[in-house]
């Protein structure tokens, strides 16, 4: 399965279809990469995190300063990365709670960030934006380095999701208390879980930082970009392997909609149709045929 | 590193924080300066009045939390909401907020309905996740729509209320105001819960829906009732919040931090548990600015962060338990 998009989005620079798409992709599979790492702690494990904003924003912005300050750009992806994991710690004392706590606390990090950020901008008085040096690498080369790294996050999520973990964080999920019984230290997962979507989401911040060549911290701590992932984990279908992916999918073809059409009211109408389909579709797109099929089970009673 | 220091800070900005932070107030103490007795006793009894406040922003979600069981992150959105309505009364119609408080409330509780009939109920049904999605969704639908109409630009309803002086103390009329309010407010919801059939009821179902189901409980119009009676605990709090701290679109993501707090210190679905924790809340917050600016905020965080691991079911019970 993943070979054969490998192949596909491998080949697909190759057909020159302009530079306007090749960038749209690049943005789909970065959207992917966010998708899946919500996926991990929200739609396995059932913790849905609303705040995922700032560890994208953490990555982005660590990786920007490290950048500038002459650090590689791989090593700066990685420590952004991690930098963002390290948000995880702040979250332990939340792990012993219901997972709406965590949602909230979640909530809450993410707005604070963005806070926290804009608060700077105005006590400092100068601009936070950081701008990457220009030309560090073609979009082409950029797109094959997003491409690899959002294949080898989709492979360590299929390496996980037959691992103990994802195995653990799904019996959370059903019910933590009876997966506590069974001897599964709810906490201890739920940290993993947390440390491996904050570190993948971290990434993903890096690279988008560097795919768009600078750091605008109102950009990347912006609530948004906690949506997105919540929006696109729910429509495709949480909890499965393909469905992050049909979601991004779509959310990248209906932002770029969106923005066109509606300009101003495209996180309003992204809000509308979360509810509707949160509500009409809680299992999201991919389990459509499973809702069908157990509605015609039902009436044939 | 980034995290540390930085969460601290953020909240300076994120939670509407007490004395330290408003601006025309003489008698705020936003230094570490001398902390003579008469001071102390200022800053905590300026606490005490926003703690009242803070405490009816907390009763309303946690009705909502005990009856249903989901959190309402919206919660804050609507107390801007009633906020801003109340604001256009009195800008427009020059309606003093503590006369449209009742229209206010009365207004949110109308709106509760079709919330709660097509979003909250069938949300419920289908998990408690699905609940916080649309919650949240309600949030982010609220603010945007908010911003889009009104603009952000910050709103206060500036009111000529005497500066009242007790004892050599003075306090701003307007928190002393806001204090009687919420206390009147959630004294009363107190007492229609303890004492009338409904209130019994709605104690039933936030003990055991299924058991109160059994003995005869409508629990869907239960349920509505809590949501509403929840929202229009938040449009009184709104119509005083008009005239009492400045507010945008946004804060009211700050309100459902603070009501959150609130809530998990209190103890849920005890509106006493409220009260107090909006009391503590309060205290906290404006005994810490004493030390300086930032300090409310960290501490009010800190509080939090203690609560959850020493005591994370709160100070009281769940009423009837």
């Amino acid at each position: 399965m993943i070979l054969c998009f490998s192949v596909v989005f491998a080949v697909f620079p190759l057909l020159s279809l302009g530079d306007y798409l090749l960038r749209a992709v690049t943005l789909f599979l970065l959207y992917l990469i966010i998708a899946q790492s919500w996926n991990i702690l929200g739609g396995y494990g059932g913790q849905i995190s609303l705040g995922n904003s700032s560890f994208f924003g953490i990555g982005g912005y660590a990786a920007a300063l490290l950048i500038v300050s002459r650090v590689s750009i791989w090593a700066s992806i990685l420590i952004g990365g991690l930098i963002a994991a390290a948000l995880t710690f702040f979250m332990i004392p939340a792990f012993r709670l219901r997972a709406s706590y965590f949602a909230i606390l979640t909530l809450f990090l993410g707005a604070a960030m963005q806070a926290l950020v804009t608060q700077l901008a105005v006590t400092t008085n100068t601009p936070v934006t950081v701008y990457l040096p220009m030309g560090m690498m073609s979009s082409i080369s950029l797109y094959y380095w997003i491409l690899a790294v959002t294949v080898l996050i989709l492979v360590l999520v299929m390496i996980l999701e037959r691992s103990k973990i994802i195995s653990a964080l799904r019996a959370i999920k059903a019910d933590e208390d009876s997966a506590e019984s069974l001897g599964i230290n709810a906490a201890l997962y739920k940290t993993i879980g947390l440390f491996l979507m904050s570190l993948t989401t971290g990434i993903a911040g890096a690279l988008y930082v560097v795919f768009i060549g600078f750091a605008e911290p109102s950009d990347i701590f912006a609530v948004e970009w906690g949506v997105y992932p919540l929006f696109m984990g729910i429509v495709g279908g949480i909890g499965t392997y393909v469905g992050p992916i049909i979601g991004a999918a779509i959310f990248a073809i209906a932002l770029q909609w969106l923005v066109a059409f509606v300009g101003t009211f495209s996180l309003l109408s992204l809000a509308v149709l979360l509810v509707v389909i949160v509500l009409t579709m809680p299992n999201g797109i991919i389990n459509i045929f499973a809702m069908f099929k157990a509605a015609r089970d039902k009436s044939k009673r | 590193m980034v995290s540390q220091s930085a969460l601290r800070r953020s909240k300076q900005v994120f939670l509407c924080e007490g004395p330290a932070r408003s601006s025309n107030q003489v008698d705020q103490v936003s230094l570490p300066v001398s902390l003579d007795f008469s001071t102390v006793i200022q800053v905590l009894m300026q606490g005490i009045l926003i703690g009242g406040l803070y405490g009816l922003v907390a009763i309303g979600m946690n009705v909502i939390f005990g009856v249903m069981g989901i959190i309402n992150i919206s919660h804050g959105d609507f107390i801007v909401l009633a906020a801003f309505v109340s604001f256009w009364l009195y800008s427009i119609f020059g309606i003093n907020p503590l006369i449209s408080l009742f229209p206010v409330a009365i207004l949110m509780f109308l709106i509760s309905v079709p919330v709660f009939q097509v979003l909250m109920k069938r949300a419920t049904k289908i998990s408690v996740d699905t609940a916080l999605i649309v919650a949240f969704g309600i949030s982010l639908i609220l603010q945007n729509l908010m911003t889009q109409f009104w603009t952000g630009d910050t709103r206060l309803i500036t009111l000529r209320f005497p500066d009242v002086a007790v004892q050599g103390f003075t306090l701003p009329a307007r928190f002393l105001v806001g204090f009687v309010i919420s206390l009147i407010s959630s004294l009363s919801l107190y007492a229609v819960i303890k004492k009338t059939f409904i209130g019994k009821a709605i104690i039933a179902v936030s003990l055991d829906s299924r058991a109160a189901a059994l003995v005869g409980i409508d629990t869907d119009r239960i349920r509505q009732l809590s949501f509403g009676i929840g929202l229009l605990m938040a449009g009184v709090a709104g119509a005083l919040l008009s005239f009492v701290y400045p507010f945008v679109p946004t804060s009211g993501a700050s309100y459902t931090f603070v009501a959150f707090v609130i809530v998990v210190l209190g103890g849920v679905g005890n509106p006493v548990g409220s009260m107090v924790g909006g009391l503590i809340l309060g205290m906290v917050g404006s005994m810490s600015s004493l030390f300086g600016p930032g300090w409310s905020t960290f501490a009010s965080f800190m509080l939090f962060i203690i609560v959850l691991l020493v005591k994370p079911e709160g100070l009281f019970q769940r009423f009837g338990a």
